[in-house]
Parts: structure tokens; sequence; C-alpha cells
């Protein structure tokens, strides 16, 4: 266990060092400049740039880049709030980000296991068809979709909810961008506990628990959840992608300030600084859930350890 | 297994009761406090320090919460407001403000000449990195202003002074007619010594890092919005009881979006763009101010060979239908425009518009298919070639605009090719001030200003793009800045002419805003500019 | 699986191994497992109507462009706007060209066909913003997502396909460095590798193509790696081997074969995704230039007149959530043939 946790961890870091090269040669790839507004002088660019150490040796700024990196200093934006350290914009959206990405995974993993499990428990030609309605509408509608029918229906037609996020009610405000990104978890989800609680209702164990007299609430919950449970974690690191990209466009759509509508704005605005510096923490984030996962699937299944990582 | 079960039971009611804790928590929150005025805004600002702002949605959050010497009034005219009087020298080149007496910032402490003359060394100050220093080099012109901001003169040296406690004298190296309305932007709005150096470098990043001297003190703000918030400032000089308590600034990108959350009454007051006029326009909430936000077309005719031929820039004037796109295509914010000054913009000495007829220059840029085909051959005949091919930029986010017109110069223009770029804003705007990074570029701008040279500016280039040096045209606008009254509009109409005969711009459309207001929320108005909105009139009752 | 049958030996238990091995080592069990996997394909009921709607879907963005008798380019700025008009229906008064409009002051219902005065005129979806036929815009759209979709994926197939044969047969040294390779790029998400790859390029068909390629890969290699591990190992190959075929034959006629399957429910599984992310580069602005038009941009520019004219995003909607569908299905169908 020691040994392949050592090895997963050193493998991230290197992982993680070589996301920062390529995203330092791609900063210097970059169309455009940090300086676009043309109403400052040439004297004013050169003095900015000496600032930014724009002025130094390729070689030398990587490894300035490097350093305040490890140092937790992402550098400061050039046009979309100039000068504002990076940091400071990641930090006040990160938590609301996080808050709606976790909910939407939870709330979309239990409709989804919930779903999922029933259905192949009963296996009913109703049931099924609706399991098959909800799923495909998950996997098949893009998000923001999602978003725009529940802003239209249970905002603007019904005003149940609000539209946009307020500071003043955060969690009263943020039930439309959770709904919208937890359909395509639970599709997802789903999906994947039919498929494995099927296979686990066929096995034998079920079988002769069934026989010896168990009571089926007791047999889904002891042996069909925890079963279709491990392959499940497997899922989890592709569905965390799929919200990091949902939440570019729910938050976009809702004006939740969280970072993927920064990103949304840094894009759109070039504000490369700041897109660079979200790609590093979307990818030091993709890559710590994803040695988490690792790790607690290698303490669900052991096989893993003697197999080395899995695939 | 029933210790099992347990746990699993109790973190579903963990679980369970969180959820519902999240969805009903603070959920009765009324979709608008009653005594708050709810107004949105299309992006978020992108600074709150005053000095620095170069864009327009930076200058209306600021103007909730900073005042300035001079004010447009509900009624649109120029009054002061932190000034009691001004007096501007024979010579034209000494302009003094008395300041009124007992005005107090935000945190009670007194607002004093000292801190005008402060904000506008901030400007200056290359330390600063302001990308409003244009205003006080170029557009007028501050003893020193180009000196000191790059760094050949010390901040002391900036022609301002404060003589006494209430008195600010602004020393120019050329007169300047229209500095009243100038002043009235943020940029020079007062700013004080002492907090900003007890701030540092935190200084306007938050709602506690800023002082307010306007109606309103910012309450929650941070760097890059969604939401800003703001309440009233009691200690404001003119502050009057309007029924608004706080205004909430919401940041909506989509037009719809913004239109639905008026429509569910989250926002009091929803400025359409677009096609969501058609949604409008015989809604008796509907308003409409023209405003001298416009749009033009810029052509490179000193790189670009083909367009430096006067019958090709007379061919492209000529074969824009303005008219059916403001109709069909923009449907709301804009008509046709076919001079470089919009009506209603500017007011000449003997008290008329100075562009009251705008089909003065219809002879050149009023549409016909036929007259420009006719320019277009004669124009290609003398640069000896069948097709031409030109880059056509443009702002991605008005692609809307610029591709039936593009289209429109292709179908009547036979022989052209535009290829289209469309870039970011900033990106746009970086190839916009150039005046020569491209060899068409769509503009659309607000100019800072209510005086025809501020529409004229971007035809002169700067520092070394120095166009139309030693024209006709060049001289008119120099001797426009050392006369002043019915001679001085003389000349800028001369100026006007010069550059429509030369097609050095074609103008196309002017602006307009609309607004639909809730019930209860009266006064609303804007400056004449369109920068922003006037705030002095706004008024909200419950009812 | 425990079926309580009494097992009954059959003849052929009783053919010598020998003989067995030779039918394995042929060619033919390949193309039989293939007939009998085309045969539960299609014993699906869900998988045929994938594959229906798949064809249905192919055929139009082939010839849907043509059939409405305007260009999917050509504007005519006074025809901006107009709702559907469908032929038939018109007559019976649904789908005439009138459409309700959710004014501020109320609900109101225009027809512009009738105030244009061309009511012999039939815009099936409506027209956009600069009256351009939405019904050739929709399946030119769905043309060019498809087009994109299709490069990608033919691309990451291979790409993918090679790379993980490669490392897979050669293992060792080779496979542990490739392995390597991998594990950074695959950890790098898609998201931030496409964003920044469409900052860097020009925008347009190339680069979205060759962004969406950039990440795409990596999962047929896996796919490709693993099932070249399984085969490998299995004893015709041994036996080619041992016969002394060369490399390149064993992975072209013993290993190819076996392992398409899974690459064609992979391709499946990666065409929506590719279209799938193209709408959501469109959506972000980073997508198709200005005036192009893909699923992407006919989305996002519905998307913003919801409220004003549904009808432009309901085609286009449907049509991107069809082919969801569709290529999901026939993977689903795939998969449980395989199995």
């Amino acid at each position: 266990m020691g040994r392949y946790l050592r090895k997963r961890i050193l493998i991230s870091i290197a992982i993680l060092f070589v996301i920062l090269l390529v995203l330092f040669l791609l900063m210097q790839l970059m169309p455009g400049s940090p300086f676009n507004d043309a109403k400052l002088s040439e004297e004013q660019v050169a003095s900015l740039k000496e600032s930014y150490g724009l002025d130094q040796p390729v070689i030398v700024q990587f490894f300035r880049y490097i350093g305040k990196m490890l140092r937790g200093d992402l550098g400061v934006s050039y046009s979309i709030s100039p000068n504002t350290p990076i940091t400071t914009l990641i930090a006040n959206r990160f938590p609301v980000t996080l808050r709606i990405g976790f909910f939407s995974l939870i709330i979309g993993t239990a409709a989804g296991l919930t779903l999922g499990l029933i259905t192949a428990f009963f296996r009913g030609r109703v049931m099924k068809l609706i399991f098959n309605f909800f799923t495909l509408i998950g996997i098949a509608v893009p998000s923001y979709l999602f978003a725009i029918f529940f802003s239209w229906v249970l905002g603007y037609k019904w005003n149940v909810f609000p539209l946009l996020y307020d500071f003043r009610s955060p969690a009263f405000s943020s039930v439309m961008p959770i709904l919208a990104m937890s359909l395509s978890v639970m599709a997802v989800i789903g999906q994947f506990t039919k498929a494995e609680a099927e296979d686990v209702i066929k096995s034998d164990y079920v079988l002769l628990a069934k026989c010896s007299g168990m009571k089926s609430s007791t047999i889904i919950i002891k042996y069909i959840l925890r079963n279709s449970l491990i392959p499940v974690i497997t899922v989890m690191a592709s569905l965390l992608v799929s919200l990091l990209t949902g939440s570019l466009v729910i938050e976009k759509m809702f004006s939740v300030p969280g970072i993927g509508g920064l990103l949304t704005t840094a894009i759109s605005s070039n504000d490369y600084s700041v897109v660079i510096a979200l790609s590093f923490v979307y990818s030091a984030l993709y890559i710590v859930v994803m040695l988490i996962l690792d790790i607690l699937y290698c303490v669900v299944d052991p096989r893993v350890r003697l197999g080395g990582k899995p695939s | 297994m029933k210790m099992k079960m347990y746990r699993l039971k109790s973190t579903l009611c963990v679980v369970g009761a969180f959820l519902i804790m999240m969805m009903t928590g603070c959920g009765s929150a009324a979709n608008t406090e009653a005594h708050e005025l709810n107004f949105h805004i299309g992006s978020p600002p992108s600074t709150i320090d005053a000095q620095t702002l170069s864009d327009t949605v930076s200058a209306s959050v600021i103007k909730f919460f900073t005042s300035t010497l001079y004010e447009y009034d509900p009624e649109r005219d120029l009054v002061p407001c932190l000034a009691e009087s001004s007096e501007v020298s024979d010579d034209g080149l000494t302009v003094t403000y008395h300041i009124k007496d007992g005005l107090k910032w935000s945190n009670g402490t007194p607002i004093t000449a000292d801190d005008f003359v402060y904000g506008i060394q901030r400007i200056a100050d290359p330390a600063t990195k302001s990308s409003a220093v244009y205003l006080i080099t170029d557009c007028c012109m501050i003893e020193n202003a180009a000196k000191v901001s790059t760094g050949q003169m010390s901040v002391s040296e900036l022609g301002v002074s404060a003589p006494d406690r209430l008195t600010f004298v602004i020393k120019l190296e050329k007169p300047c007619p229209y500095i009243n309305s100038l002043v009235t932007l943020c940029c020079f709005a007062p700013c004080s010594r002492e907090f900003v150096s007890s701030c540092g470098s935190s200084y306007a990043t938050s709602a506690d890092t800023v002082l307010s001297c306007g109606p309103y003190i910012l309450d929650r703000y941070e760097p890059l919005p969604s939401q800003i918030h703001l309440v009233k400032n009691d200690n404001y000089h003119n502050q009057t009881d309007n029924g608004i308590d706080g205004v909430n600034l919401q940041v909506i990108g989509d037009s719809q979006q913004a239109l639905m959350c008026y429509e569910t009454g989250m926002l009091d007051i929803f400025r359409i763009t677009g096609e969501f006029a058609d949604l409008a326009a015989d809604d008796p909430h509907l308003v409409n101010f023209p405003c001298a936000q416009i749009f033009r077309l810029d052509l490179n005719h000193y790189d670009n060979e083909v367009l430096a031929d006067l019958n090709i820039r007379r061919a492209i004037a000529k074969s824009i239908d303005r008219e059916s796109i403001a109709v069909n295509v923009i449907r709301s914010g804009y008509t046709a425009l076919e001079r470089v000054v919009p009506n209603d913009f500017y007011t000449e000495t003997n008290g008329e518009d100075f562009a009251a007829d705008q089909k003065l220059y219809a002879e050149q840029m009023e549409y016909d298919a036929d007259k420009a085909a006719e320019y277009w051959a004669m124009g290609l005949s003398e640069l000896g070639v069948n097709s031409v091919k030109l880059d056509f930029v443009y702002s991605a986010s008005q692609a809307r605009i610029a591709e039936p017109l593009a289209r429109q110069l292709e179908t009547n223009l036979s022989g052209l090719e535009l290829n289209l770029v469309p870039l970011p804003d900033k990106e746009w705007l970086t190839r916009m001030n150039s005046g020569r990074d491209y060899d068409i570029i769509m503009e659309s701008w607000v100019p800072d200003f209510t005086d025809p040279t501020a529409l004229f500016t971007t035809c002169l280039g700067s520092g070394d793009n120095n166009m139309y040096a030693g024209s006709e045209f060049r001289e008119l606008y120099d001797k426009s800045g050392s006369v002043s009254g019915a001679e001085r509009d003389e000349l800028l109409h001369q100026a006007e002419t010069v550059l429509m005969d030369d097609v050095a711009l074609i103008p196309l459309f002017g602006g307009e805003q609309r607004y639909v207001i809730r019930d209860g929320v009266s006064g609303l108005q804007i400056t004449p500019t369109g920068v922003e909105i006037i705030i002095s009139g706004l008024k909200k009752e419950v009812g | 699986m425990s079926e309580n049958a009494v097992y009954i030996p059959a003849d052929a238990d009783f053919v010598p191994a020998g003989e067995e091995r030779k039918v394995l080592a042929s060619s033919e069990t390949v193309t039989g497992s293939k007939n009998d996997m085309r045969k539960r394909f299609f014993a699906q009921k869900s998988a045929v109507v994938g594959m229906v709607i798949l064809v249905l879907l192919t055929v139009l963005a082939v010839i849907g462009p043509y059939i409405s008798g305007h260009g999917y380019d050509d504007q005519q700025l006074e025809r901006a706007n107009l709702a559907p008009r469908v032929p038939v229906l018109a007559s019976m008064g649904i789908l005439d060209g009138s459409e309700t409009l959710n004014k501020t002051s109320g609900e109101v219902t225009v027809n512009r066909y009738e105030e244009l005065g061309i009511t012999d005129e039939y815009y099936i979806f409506g027209t956009d913003s600069l009256g351009r036929d939405m019904f050739a815009r929709a399946f030119m759209g769905l043309r060019i997502s498809l087009v994109i979709a299709l490069a990608a994926t033919v691309i990451n197939l291979v790409i993918g396909m090679n790379y993980g044969i490669i490392s897979g047969y050669f293992g060792g040294m080779t496979d542990i460095i490739m392995q390597r390779v991998i594990d950074v790029i695959g950890s790098i998400p898609t998201l931030v590798v496409v964003t920044l790859l469409m900052l860097v390029l020009q925008p347009g068909m190339g680069s979205i193509i060759l962004a969406l390629m950039l990440s795409g890969w990596i999962e047929m290699s896996h796919i490709a790696r693993a099932e070249v591990l399984k085969v490998k190992e299995l004893e015709y190959v041994q036996a080619a081997r041992t016969l002394g075929a060369g490399h390149m034959h064993i992975i072209f006629r013993e290993i190819m074969p076996n392992i398409t399957g899974k690459l064609v429910t992979q391709i499946m599984l990666s065409i929506p995704a590719a279209v799938f992310l193209e709408a959501f580069l469109s959506f972000v602005g980073l997508g198709m230039p200005a005036g192009s038009c893909s699923l992407g941009t006919m989305l996002t520019d519905g998307f913003s007149n919801v409220l004003l004219h549904s009808y432009k995003l309901l085609p286009t909607a449907a049509l991107m959530v069809l082919l969801m569908i569709g290529c999901h299905l026939v993977a689903e169908g795939l998969k449980k043939a395989a199995e």
C-alpha cells in the first residue's frame, strides 16, 4: 500500500511539473498582449513590462514562474481586473464553485443510485422505460439546455426560484444551477449502477441471500448497493470533468460568482494570465481528485494494489 | 450489520437535512428589497479606482459613489455639483474652481481642494498606471501632464494646485472650451491622499478600501463582481429623499436573462438591447434617450493603397444601406448616422443643434448602389485591378451588425472580398486605438465629452501615428483650440466637411438607449454622451 | 449463469484437440463471430432505433441543406425572424408562420408572412435574424458538426489505436515510457487543453478538430492496449509467432480484427462527445468563426433568443439531442452485442 501510494504521489507531482511547463510555453504563444489598452503610452507599456518581469529572458521567466506558483502566487490579472492578484480572484470564487459542484455531485449521485437500484431490482417494463428516458435525456442534452429550460419554467414562468445567484440568499438561489448540473451526473451514475446491480442481482450470493429469506431492503443495501458502489467510483473522475465543464456554462448563465464564470470572462477578454492560472488550478484539482479516487479504489478493491494502477 | 445500517441511515438523514436546509435556508428572501433600486450592467467593471478607469461599465458603477465638480442634472444641463462656481481666465489657460464648503467623505473627513489636486496627480503619476492619462494629455492639456506621465517630471510640477482649502486651480497648455463637460468624468473626482496612503496597494480592491463622495457608499464589492451593492451615503451634501436606500447592481451578460429578471421583478430598470426591442415596443414604461454612442467604419488610407484611392472610399461609403440594417438587424439602440456628429449632441453658441441637419452630407454618405458601383469601377480602373481583398476587423460581440454590413459591401461592390476578422473586445480596442492596424475596422465607442472634437480625435492618431499631419483638417482642428464662440463652431463645421469630403471615416449608426422602467421608479435620464445614467434624478416609490 | 440443466456431452467434445487449434488459428472464426455480433446487434430494438436515427441524420446532413429551396447562407434582411411555416399544416392553422410574442406589456400574436405579403413562401424552421433559412442552416450545421466530429474521431482512432497497439504489443520499457507519457497528457483536463489550444490557434474548423484530437485519442489507446495485452497471449497469436510471422503480420492480421468491435463502440461514444465539445466551445465563445454555421453556433444563437423566438432553438436542439441519442443507443447495442 505505502509503496503504491508513494509511487502514485510522485507521478502526480511529476505531472504537475510537466503541466506547469506546458502552461508556461503556451503563455509565450498566446496572442494579444497584457497591455491591450492603447491609451497607454509606450513608456507606460515599458514600465508595465518591467514590473511584470516580462523584459527578462524566457528561461529566467520560467523559473520565476515555477517559484511563484509553488509559493501560491498565481500572478495578477492583466485586463479583466487589472493588477488584482489572481489568488484573490480565485479565493473569493472557489468556495462557491465547490459548493455548487459538491451538491450537484451528491444530489446527482443519490438520484442516480436510487434510480439505478430500483430499476435493476424491480425490472418492470414501466420502470425501465422511465429509467431509459431519464438517463437518455441526461446524457443527450447539454447542461446549458437544461439551464435555459429551468430558467424558463421554474424561474420565468412559475417564478419559484430566482433566475440569478444572489449573495443575499446564496442557498436558495443556487437551486437551479445545482439542478441543471446534477441531471447529467444522475444519468451517468444511474446507468452504471443499473448495469452493476443487475450483475450483482444475478450473482450466487444474492440468490443465496434471497433463498435464506432475507428482507429485500436488507439485500439491496447490504449486497447490491455496496457491491455496485465500487465501479461507480471509477466514473467519478469523468463526472468531475463534466462538472468542471458544466460549471463554466452554468455559472455564466446564472451569474454565479465562481471560477467557471471567471474562466469564461477571462477567455472572452483574452486575459491569458488568468486563463493560465485557472488552467493550473483546474489541472491541480483534477490530479488531486484522481489521486484520491485511486487511493479510495485501492482501499475498496485490494486487487488494484497488486496490478499497479487501474487504467 | 445493524450498526452499519444505522450509520448509513444517520448519514442519509444528515445529508437530507442539509439539503433541506440549503433549499429553504434563507429561502423566503424576497426578489427585491422594497427600498432598493435594482439595476443591471452588461459586464463586471474592471476597476472601481476612479482615476484608472477607461471603460464605460466601470464608469457607470463608480458614478454611484463619486461626485465631480460639475455634473449633468436630470434635464441634461451642466450644473456645478461639488463646485460652487468656476471661472476661466481671459487667455483660457487657467481654470479656477471654488469648492462648496462643508463637503464630507463617507468616513466623515472633509473634502478639500487638495483632494482634487491629488486626484489629477494620481492620473498623471506613472506609478498609478492609469489608462485615463490621455484625458489630461490629449483631451485637455494640463500643464506638464505629458512629461509627468512619462516620468520626466515629478508629480508636483503638474499644472494643478490648491491655493487654499476651497480653491482648485487647473493650468492648461491650450484653452479647453469644454472643460466643464470633461470634469464630469469620474476620473476627475476628488481622491483622499490620506486614505489612499493608508490603504496602500489594496486601495479600491474592496468595499472597505474606497471612499465615497457621491450619493451612495459601496457596501459589497469584490474584484470582478457578479453583484455590487451600495447603500445611501449620509454624508453626501445633496442627499434627497428619493425612496432609494440602496442600489443593487447585478451583472448580467445576456440581455435575455436580464429581460426575464425584469419581468419577474428582480430588476427595476431594464436596458433594452438588440432584438428584445420587439418585446417592449409598445410598452408604456418604455423610455428612449438619444446618446452619442456611435458606430462607424474607419478606413486605413495611410497604409493600404487600395483604400488610399478616394473613389474606392466613396464607393464604400455609398454602398451601405444603413436604414435596412438599423431596422432589420439592430432593431433597437441605433439609428442611421450619415455625419460625424450625431444630433442632440452639441449645442452651438447660437443655441442651435450642431448636427440638426443629418442629411447635410448625403452626397458623400447616402446609400446609392448605382453611384457606389460607378465610383467603384472608377477606383478599380485607377488602381488597374479587378478585385480587391481587404481585412474587415470588428469586435466579436458586434458580429450581428458587422456580418450583414460586410455582406452589403460585397454584394454592392463586385470584386470586393472581405476577410472577416472578429476579435475579442480588448484586442479589437487595441487595433481601433492604433488607428493603423487594419484595412477596415468597425468602430464603436462613446466620446468622453460633448464636443465635436471628441469625435474627431480618432482621425488624428496619437504618438508616432501622427495622421493628417499638416493637412487642412489638422489645421482647422488646431485652430479651433484657440478660438471660441461662433467662430469656433464654424471651424468645427469646416473640419467635419473636410472629413466627409475625404471619406476619412464612414459614420454608420448613432446611439439611442432604451429602457423599460418598473412602476414607481422614475426620473431616469442619461448623460448626453450616454456613458452613464444620471443618478440624482432617480426616485422609487413603494406602492 | 447457474441453470440447473444437466450437461449432455455433444459430439464436438470428442474432437481431438489438435484440430480445434487449427480452427481457431484461421481467420474464419473472426468473421464468424462478427456475423454473430451483427445478428445480436440487430436483435436489439433500441440499437436498431439508434441506427435508423443515425442513418436518417446522416442522409439529412447530406441533402438537407438543398431541399428547402433556400440557400443556407442567403441573407434577406427584410425577411428576418420569420416563424416556422409548413406547407400543408399552414392551411390547417398550425405552424402557419404566426408567433406569439411575450411582450412586456402582454402577449401579442403576429404573422410576419402576412405583414410582408409572402404567404406563398414556406420556411419550415423559420428564418434567423438575418433572414437566412433555418432549415437549410440547421442541416448545414449538422453536417459541419458531423464532419468535425468524424474527422476528429478518425484521427483519434488512427493515433490512439497505433499508440495502444505498439505500447501493448512490444511491452517492456517501450510500454512503460509510452504509458507515462499518456499519464501526463491524460492528467490535464480536456477542458483546459481545449481552451488553451483554442486561444492559441485561429478559430476555425481545423483548430477545433485539432483541439478535439489532442485529448480524444487517449481513451482509444487505452482500449487498444488492453485488448492487445489480452489477445497477445492467446494461443493463435502465439502460434503465429512461433511460425515466424512478422510483427506487422501479427498486428494487422491477428490482433486488429479482434479489437475492432470495442473500437467501434468507442467511436460511437466519441462522436457525441466531440459534438458536445464543439457546442460547448461555441457557447464559451471559442467555437467556429463568425458567419459559419455548426450545431454549436446555431444552438448558441438560438439560446439567446428563447424568450423572443423560441423556434430558433428547438429544431437545432432536437437535432443535437437526436444525434446524441442515436450514437448512444448504437454504442450500447454494440457493447451488449460484444458481450
